[in-house]
């Protein structure tokens, strides 16, 4: 069977679009990771945070119940009283 | 306990790697050219892949929609909305590659064949849950709206498959009822090299699946976080509220007792 240049030309189209269409794929697949793996970044940094703020909070609030709680004279510790 | 599921995870996924990869070479080394279309028909090997996932992610949506409708629990819920998203994504991979391997061999990237337009609604039935979950992720309402959703639009699975069948179709019909039974209209080396891509694609699915499913308890862990912060401020507000408003204020010397 002879092959012709319009056959050779019709295979490199074809390649080309073979190209195409796993360029996509991949492109696809690789892209949808990346964005799986930000968001899940993103989400432990917030978590992170969170615990961060939240151990503040708490600390900060035993410190103020401490001082809030009567001493043994039964005064309070307390600034504002 | 996490370690043990990591390893798993991690099994998984190297099975997947090790799938694509054999796929990858049986695709282009294994499997001989078709005489008709030539060398881009080897798309079809990981776009029906791609169809494959997609399908079983609807299924999974399916199934995860029933559950969460009967037992109300999250984690099904979770499971549903992470196997949509995923199997949009795999759907999305259809589209495009079909419409790729399309134009060579019909013309065209795109006609309104019903297998192409019954796929397409799919694809927009399931973008739309996406959408509709987005809109109000943390409503009890709207999961229970969704998961009625998902189970309803997975009909459109089976008007897929049954549309080339149905119709005229100029989409090919890959089992053929034969004298010998339903066959692939392939060659042994073409179906090996089909099974092989599909599996990849399938453990793909599944390992795509895991990590979302844990992203989505992560982003439930922030909730309880933030919820469990407000209930706490919540609580003591009153406490500050109930302290006398003038309590600092100099009383004048008339009024004091």
């Amino acid at each position: 069977m002879d092959v012709t240049l319009k056959d050779i030309l019709a295979e490199i189209r074809n390649l080309s679009y073979l190209f195409y269409g796993y360029s996509v794929i991949w492109i696809i697949i690789l892209g949808y990771v990346f964005t799986l793996s930000r968001r899940e970044q993103n989400l432990r940094g917030q978590v992170e945070e969170l615990r961060r703020t939240v151990d503040a909070e708490e600390s900060d609030q035993s410190t103020v119940d401490s001082r809030q709680s009567p001493d043994r004279t039964g005064r309070s510790l307390s600034r504002d009283q | 306990m996490a370690r043990h599921s990591d390893r798993w995870l991690d099994v998984l996924g190297l099975a997947t790697g090790v799938f694509i990869v054999a796929g990858l070479y049986m695709a282009f080394m294994y499997a001989p050219t078709e005489v008709n279309m030539g060398l881009v028909y080897r798309i079809f090997y990981f776009h029906l892949g791609s169809v494959a996932a997609g399908f079983i992610a609807i299924l999974l949506v399916f199934i995860a929609g029933i559950a969460y409708l009967r037992t109300g629990a999250r984690a099904w819920d979770r499971v549903a909305e992470a196997a949509a998203e995923i199997g949009v994504v795999f759907c999305t991979i259809a589209l495009l590659t079909g419409s790729i391997w399309a134009r060579p061999i019909w013309g065209v990237w795109w006609t309104w064949d019903p297998r192409l337009t019954s796929f397409l609604i799919l694809w927009l039935i399931y973008v739309a849950y996406l959408m509709l979950r987005a809109s109000a992720r943390d409503d009890p309402r709207v999961a229970r709206f969704s998961a009625v959703f998902g189970i309803v639009g997975a009909i459109d699975v089976p008007i897929v498959i049954m549309s080339a069948r149905l119709w005229r179709s100029i989409s090919p019909v890959l089992f053929q009822e034969t004298q010998q039974g339903f066959t692939f209209g392939l060659t042994p080396e073409m179906v090996q090299t089909l099974m092989v891509c599909i599996t990849g694609f399938m453990l793909l699915f599944f390992y795509l699946l895991a990590q979302r499913v844990r992203l989505e308890a992560l982003r439930d862990q922030v909730l309880a976080i933030r919820r469990a912060r407000a209930a706490r401020e919540e609580a003591q507000a009153p406490a500050r509220v109930e302290r006398p408003v003038g309590a600092g204020r100099r009383v004048p010397a008339s009024n004091r007792p």
